[in-house]
């Protein structure tokens, strides 16, 4: 299966130089599927690669250098927007890693920018940026309610000249899910990284980003998400404080699992896996050498699991059904 | 809030300009957005330099070659928030950063 | 997947799966002449089942890859060979970085091109396949693709997609039956049939020649020609490009260059005689 010689190559780059052509493509749609390519492609500088294979990674390359460049135009602008509010707008997952410098942000895909700002601060930005330009995306008012008593973020907004997309959250899980990150203290520690602009401390960023990997979606695009663990746990200096900090916001035991699995995935391989380590797993690496996600039915549990995890039983149900009967069907 | 914005053209490196047909174009890097600028903005911009000035200073510059209404000063304003906006020029923020 | 094409069109080489064998078999066939052989794509096309169990009953075509439409609609497996296109069109117009894509058909001639770009309708496509066979080199008839370092021109000549009234003007002009692709009736764009491209664009898509004339054909309206100044064929050719703004500082260079560089006019015209009559006036008329 691609996403597991992905996954090699992502731990021991040489390995693509011995590469032939079928197994490339594979590994570049599955890598394109994981949105990994542009990772794939800072991992193999300088290795030796088939003809014919360094051009489409060269691609890759200059569209997340441009990605990086845009998202930090984006939050620049956030930051004038919040400006006159006092409010310093902390950057998160991509755009934060950009802002930072940090290793999970090379090669990285971005997209949409995520900020997130005090809840109590929250109506108050919300009008800054809809007087800075940025507007409503979604007409539809179930899915605007249901954002706004559910969810740990504003429905999104795109600015109506620059068509960019922007996630403003109060906190980095859904209030409905069982975790319960103490988003004060996420404020609280949160660093400057200048030009108006702040980032979740490094605990708290692997504590988001392990939250993210687990708790919030349904685990599809899950291989970039380890990544971004294995990266942040790389440059992540106290360990202790990780722990501690990992136990205060309940995600104690992601954090465990998530280190187990970045290490099985891209790292020594030490730690044992558990059964249930293992059905994540075949998660993670399920992408076949055309790019198609070759665990279906594995990934409707997993959908089904991503909401439970966030609602309670029957408000899941209420959801799905209104879902359900708009079409959306979750494959 | 309440002192006077001053504006200026510091952030040159981000912009790459060209001309078309009277046009000017203008290639804005950290946006990666095209603007294509009509009279009097390409004017303004060229009248503004790396070191920050007043809207009244910049005025006084323009008034010298061009012959402006009774509302410049408002109208002037106006458009030195539009090129801000879209990051062709820079408010004082940048000045002390 | 089950069967499986390589194909290189001019820079690009792509990788189609099908579920099916038809619309591969068809498309070996009908790109008979290009290079098939295996090796690193540039991009994956899929043809794969619209949902359980569509792979057989009222079988239904779900276009995938690498870059894909979300709400795209499934298409019927009769049209399997147009969804095949579409899904390489796909490709390129989300993915291709390495020239700036320009959404216009493009010939040749003397080693300088002309290029056509317009609305679906504008019979750019129509004209390019008519040019290519009276004298000039079929370039492509939907995407030109510019040099970021040169501005030339480089091919794309995939098939041709004729269109309902066209499909039986070409089959005037083109006495080799075997040139055609299976005529698909009723499908989103209306009747389609391919057509495969003269010898000479196949043999020389390698071949970038610097552009010479810009047209804006719009057909059905009254003869007329009109100069199209330099910001308007920017503006023009920013929305007709599918990768201008993923280029970024290049695109903005690369089209700049194009559109000083090359005269651009908007043309008006009722048949395609007419259309090529003035072609050949306007291109006597640069030398």
């Amino acid at each position: 299966m691609s996403a597991r010689t992905l996954m090699a190559l992502l731990r021991e780059p040489s390995g693509a130089s011995g590469l032939g052509a079928r197994a490339w493509n594979g590994v570049i749609s599955a890598a394109r599927a994981e949105r990994l390519l542009g990772t794939l492609a800072v991992r193999l500088e300088g290795v030796e690669v088939p003809e014919g294979g360094r051009a489409v990674l060269v691609d890759a390359l200059l569209d997340t250098e441009r990605e990086a460049r845009i998202a930090l135009w984006e939050a620049d602008r956030a930051a004038r927007a919040l400006a006159p509010l006092g409010l310093e707008p902390i950057l998160l997952k991509g755009a934060a890693y950009a802002a930072a410098g940090l290793e999970a942000g090379r090669g990285r895909m971005i997209g949409d920018l995520d900020i997130l700002v005090p809840r109590d601060r929250l109506d108050e930005a919300e009008a800054a940026l809809l007087d800075a330009g940025w507007e409503w995306v979604k007409p539809d008012p179930y899915d605007d309610a249901y954002y706004r008593q559910w969810m740990h973020e504003l429905p999104p907004l795109i600015h109506r000249e620059r068509d960019r997309m922007i996630d403003v959250h109060h906190t980095i899980l859904p209030l409905t899910a069982r975790p319960k990150p103490d988003a004060a203290e996420l404020v609280a520690e949160s660093v400057g990284v200048g030009g108006g602009l702040r980032v979740l401390s490094p605990e708290d960023r692997v504590c988001h980003a392990v939250a993210h990997l687990f708790a919030d979606g349904d685990l599809s695009g899950g291989l970039r998400n380890l990544w971004d663990v294995r990266c942040l746990l790389g440059e992540m200096g106290d360990e202790a404080a990780l722990e501690r900090r990992a136990a205060r916001h309940g995600l104690g035991a992601h954090l465990a699992r998530a280190r187990r699995l970045a290490d099985h995935v891209f790292g020594a391989r030490g730690e044992r896996l558990s059964l249930a380590d293992r059905l994540f797993l075949c998660r993670l690496l399920a992408r076949d050498g055309w790019g198609r996600d070759g665990a279906k039915l594995l990934g409707l549990a997993f959908y089904i699991r991503s909401h439970v995890l966030r609602m309670p039983p029957l408000m899941l149900a209420r959801h799905l059904w209104t879902k359900w009967r708009k079409g959306h069907r979750p494959v | 809030m309440g002192e006077p914005a001053i504006w200026c053209r510091c952030n040159e490196g981000e912009i790459l300009l060209r001309q078309i047909d009277g046009l000017m174009l203008a290639y804005h890097r950290p946006s990666g957005l095209t603007h294509m600028l009509a009279s009097p903005l390409p004017e303004i911009w060229g009248a503004l330099d790396a070191e920050p000035v007043s809207a009244e200073t910049l005025l006084e510059r323009l008034s010298a070659h061009y012959d402006l209404g009774k509302n410049a000063l408002a109208e002037l304003t106006a458009h030195l928030e539009e090129l801000a906006a879209l990051g062709l020029i820079r408010e004082r923020a940048c000045a002390t950063a | 997947m089950r069967h499986s094409l390589t194909l290189t069109i001019g820079p690009a080489r792509f990788r189609i799966g099908s579920a099916w064998k038809e619309p591969i078999a068809r498309l070996r066939a009908l790109y008979a002449a290009y290079p098939q052989e295996e090796g690193v794509a540039d991009f994956t096309v899929r043809l794969e089942p619209a949902g359980v169990g569509r792979r057989w009953w009222r079988p239904s075509v779900r276009i995938a890859g690498d870059h894909m439409l979300p709400d795209a609609l499934p298409m019927a497996l009769r049209h399997g060979l147009l969804a095949a296109e579409m899904g390489m069109n796909l490709q390129m117009a989300l993915g291709w970085r390495r020239h700036l894509l320009i959404h216009a058909s493009s010939v040749e001639k003397d080693g300088r091109a002309l290029v056509m770009t317009g609305e679906s309708g504008s019979g750019k496509s129509t004209l390019a396949a008519l040019l290519g066979e009276r004298g000039w080199r079929f370039m492509g008839d939907e995407f030109a693709l510019i040099d970021l370092a040169d501005g030339k021109v480089h091919p794309f000549p995939r098939l041709v997609s004729l269109k309902n009234a066209s499909v039986a003007a070409m089959r005037v002009e083109v006495v080799d039956g075997a040139r055609f692709g299976p005529l698909m009736r009723g499908t989103p764009k209306g009747d389609i049939a391919h057509l495969v491209p003269p010898a000479a664009a196949t043999a020389r898509m390698g071949e970038a020649a610097a552009p010479a004339l810009l047209l804006f054909p719009r057909y059905g309206f009254a003869r007329d020609i009109r100069p199209v100044g330099q910001g308007e064929a920017f503006m023009r050719l920013t929305q007709a490009s599918t990768n201008y703004v993923a280029l970024g500082e290049a695109g903005f260079e690369t089209l700049h260059r194009f559109v000083t560089g090359v005269p651009a006019l908007a043309v008006d015209y009722e048949s395609g005689e007419e259309a090529l009559e003035l072609i050949d006036a306007l291109w006597a008329d640069l030398s």
